[in-house]
C-alpha cells in the first residue's frame, strides 16, 4: 500500500498535480485567529466550545479555544469558527 | 458555503438535537450528502440548522440512531406560503379591497366647470349630463374628445372647452367667446352718460344742445345727430334757401363737472366673529332614504362657528349613496371699543372705498368734501365723502331713423 502512495507521489511531483487532490491529504486554510477552514476531512470526532476534533486520512487534527461553532458542515469540508488557542496533528 | 437566496426560497429549518455522541449523527447527515450550518453547542444539546429538502432524511438518521429532534424555527417562502393558506380570509380581505378600489374609481363621482363667468355653471354641468358625464356615470361609457365636441356644438357662447378626468373626478374647463363691441355706423346722438354740470362743448360733427353753465341728467342729449339748418344771418329773409333736416352721426366732447359720494359708518363698539383654531369634522354615511352619523360626539363643541359640507355621492336608481363630511370651523365673538377719533377714522376710510368703487376707472378727483351726518346720540360714527372731477360725460347712442 505504501509502494503504491510513493508511486502516486513521484507521479503527482512529475506532473506537478497538487497532493492534495492525489493522494486524498486535508487542506487547511487558516484565516487570522478564529476562522478554520479545512477540505478532504473524515469526519468529526469529537465538538464542543473548547474542543473540536477532526478526523484525517491520517490521523486527526485537534482544536483548543473557546466559543466554537460549525458555520457550515459538507462530507468533504468544514468550515469552523472560535477563538483558536492551538491546532495539534495528532495520530 | 450556503447561499442565502436559494435558503429563503427553499425554506430553512433550525433544530436542536439531543442525544449521546451528537457528532455521530451530523457526521451520517453530512456523509449522506445533506448540509448542515450554523452548529453550536448549548448545553448538552446541539442546535443546527438544515434545509427544508434534507430535514426528511435528518430525521430518519436521528429516529434510527435514538436521538432526539425538535424543530425550533421554520423559515422561508414554503412556510410563508402555509402561514397565508391558513389566512385565507385576510388575503381575500385584501382582494376585495384592490377589486372595490378598482370599481369604485372606475366611475366619475363629482363633475366640476371651471373658466365660466357669465355663462351658469348649471348650464354646462346639464350639457355634460346630456352627453353621459354626470355623477355617477361609468367612465368607459363616455369619451372625452366627444363629449368636449358636443358641448361646443351645444353652447354657442364657449370657443373652448377641455374635459379632464382626474381619479373620480371629471373637470370641464371652458374657455368664453368674446364678442367685439357693436360699432355705430349710422345716425346717432351723444348723451349725458352721468349727471353733470358742463363745463365745455367741443363739436366736431352735428348740434350742440347744450351750453357751458348747463346742468344735465344722465341720458341727456348734448350733441344732437339731427341737424336742423339755421337761416344765415347774412342772407336776407327772401333769399334764404330752405334746407331739409339731416341726420349724422354726432361726434364731439363735452366736458363736465360731475360729482360723486361715498358712504361710510363704524359702530363705537363692534362686535365681530374672528377664525379660531378650532375645527370639528363630522362624517356621515348616505344610504337611501337615511343618512347615517359616524361620529361619536354628535355634539357640537363650538358657540360660534362656519360649516362646509363635502359630499361624495353616487346617484343610483334607488337614490343617493356616499359619504358627507361637515367641517366645523371655529368663530371667536370679539368685541371691540373705539374711541370717537377711531371711529371717525375708519368710517371715513370706508366711505372712500364706496366712492372709489362708485367711481369706477375714469374719475380723476379735483376737489373733495368730508362731511360727519351722524348724530351724537347715535352710537355709530357716519360719514360722507363728495368728490368733484371734470370728465368726458358723452356716450353715442343710435337714431333709430325708422321708429316714427
Amino acid at each position: 500500500m505504501d509502494k503504491k502512495r510513493e508511486a502516486i507521489k513521484v507521479m503527482a511531483d512529475l506532473l506537478e498535480i497538487p497532493r492534495d487532490l492525489v493522494l486524498d491529504l486535508p487542506k487547511l486554510t487558516i484565516i487570522g485567529r478564529n476562522e478554520i477552514h479545512l477540505e478532504n476531512h473524515r469526519g468529526i470526532i469529537e465538538y464542543s466550545l473548547n474542543r473540536v476534533r477532526i478526523n484525517l486520512s491520517r490521523g486527526y487534527l485537534e482544536l483548543e479555544g473557546d466559543a466554537f461553532e460549525i458555520k457550515a458542515l459538507l462530507s468533504d469540508e468544514v468550515y469552523i469558527i472560535g477563538d483558536i488557542r492551538s491546532i495539534k496533528y495528532l495520530d | 458555503m450556503g447561499n442565502k437566496l436559494f435558503e429563503q426560497i427553499g425554506g430553512t429549518i433550525k433544530i436542536t438535537l439531543r442525544g449521546k455522541n451528537q457528532e455521530r449523527a451530523i457526521n451520517m447527515a453530512s456523509t449522506r450528502g445533506v448540509f448542515l450550518w450554523d452548529i453550536k453547542k448549548r448545553g448538552d444539546d446541539l442546535e443546527l440548522k438544515v434545509r427544508t429538502s434534507g430535514f426528511s432524511a435528518l430525521k430518519q438518521i436521528a429516529e434510527e440512531n435514538n436521538f432526539e429532534l425538535e424543530v425550533q424555527d421554520r423559515r422561508g417562502l414554503p412556510f410563508i406560503r402555509t402561514i397565508l393558506r391558513r389566512r385565507m380570509a385576510f388575503i381575500g380581505g385584501g382582494f376585495l379591497f384592490v377589486v372595490a378600489m378598482y370599481l369604485l374609481s372606475s366611475f366619475v363621482w363629482s363633475v366640476d366647470v371651471g373658466g365660466n363667468k357669465t355663462i351658469a355653471r348649471e348650464r354646462i354641468i346639464v350639457a355634460a349630463a346630456r352627453h353621459g358625464v354626470y355623477p355617477g356615470a361609468p367612465k368607459w361609457t363616455f369619451s372625452c374628445s366627444e363629449v368636449e365636441k358636443a358641448l361646443l356644438q351645444e353652447i354657442d357662447d364657449i370657443s373652448y372647452v377641455r374635459l379632464d378626468l382626474k381619479g373620480v373626478k371629471a373637470n370641464i374647463k371652458v374657455v368664453e367667446k368674446i364678442v367685439p363691441l357693436q360699432n355705430i355706423d349710422g345716425p346717432g346722438n351723444i348723451v349725458a352718460k352721468k349727471d353733470g354740470m358742463v363745463e365745455s362743448v367741443l363739436v366736431l360733427d352735428g348740434q350742440a344742445q347744450v351750453k357751458r353753465g348747463d346742468v344735465v341728467a344722465k341720458g341727456d342729449i348734448l350733441i344732437s345727430g339731427l341737424v336742423i339748418p339755421q337761416p344765415s344771418p347774412y342772407v336776407s329773409p327772401e333769399e334764404q334757401i330752405e334746407m331739409e333736416p339731416s341726420l349724422v352721426k354726432a361726434r364731439g366732447e363735452v366736458k363736465a363737472r360731475v360729482w360723486c359720494q361715498g358712504y361710510g359708518e363704524c359702530r363705537l363698539k363692534t362686535e365681530t366673529l374672528r377664525r379660531g383654531k378650532g375645527k370639528q369634522n363630522k362624517y356621515y354615511l348616505i344610504i337611501p332614504g337615511r343618512t347615517l352619523s359616524l361620529n361619536l360626539r354628535d355634539e357640537v363643541r363650538f358657540q360660534f362657528y362656519n360649516q362646509k359640507v363635502f359630499s361624495h355621492l353616487l346617484r343610483t336608481r334607488w337614490g343617493e349613496i356616499g359619504f358627507k363630511r361637515v367641517v366645523l370651523r371655529e368663530n371667536i365673538k370679539e368685541v371691540k371699543v373705539y374711541s370717537e377719533e377711531e371711529a371717525l377714522a375708519i368710517a371715513k376710510t370706508n366711505a372712500w372705498k364706496d366712492l372709489k368703487k362708485e367711481a369706477g376707472p375714469g374719475f380723476h378727483m379735483v376737489a373733495s368734501r368730508v362731511k360727519m351726518i351722524s348724530s351724537p346720540s347715535e352710537p355709530l360714527i357716519r360719514v360722507r365723502v363728495i368728490a368733484e372731477s371734470i370728465e368726458n360725460i358723452a356716450l353715442v347712442q343710435p337714431i333709430n331713423a325708422d321708429a316714427k
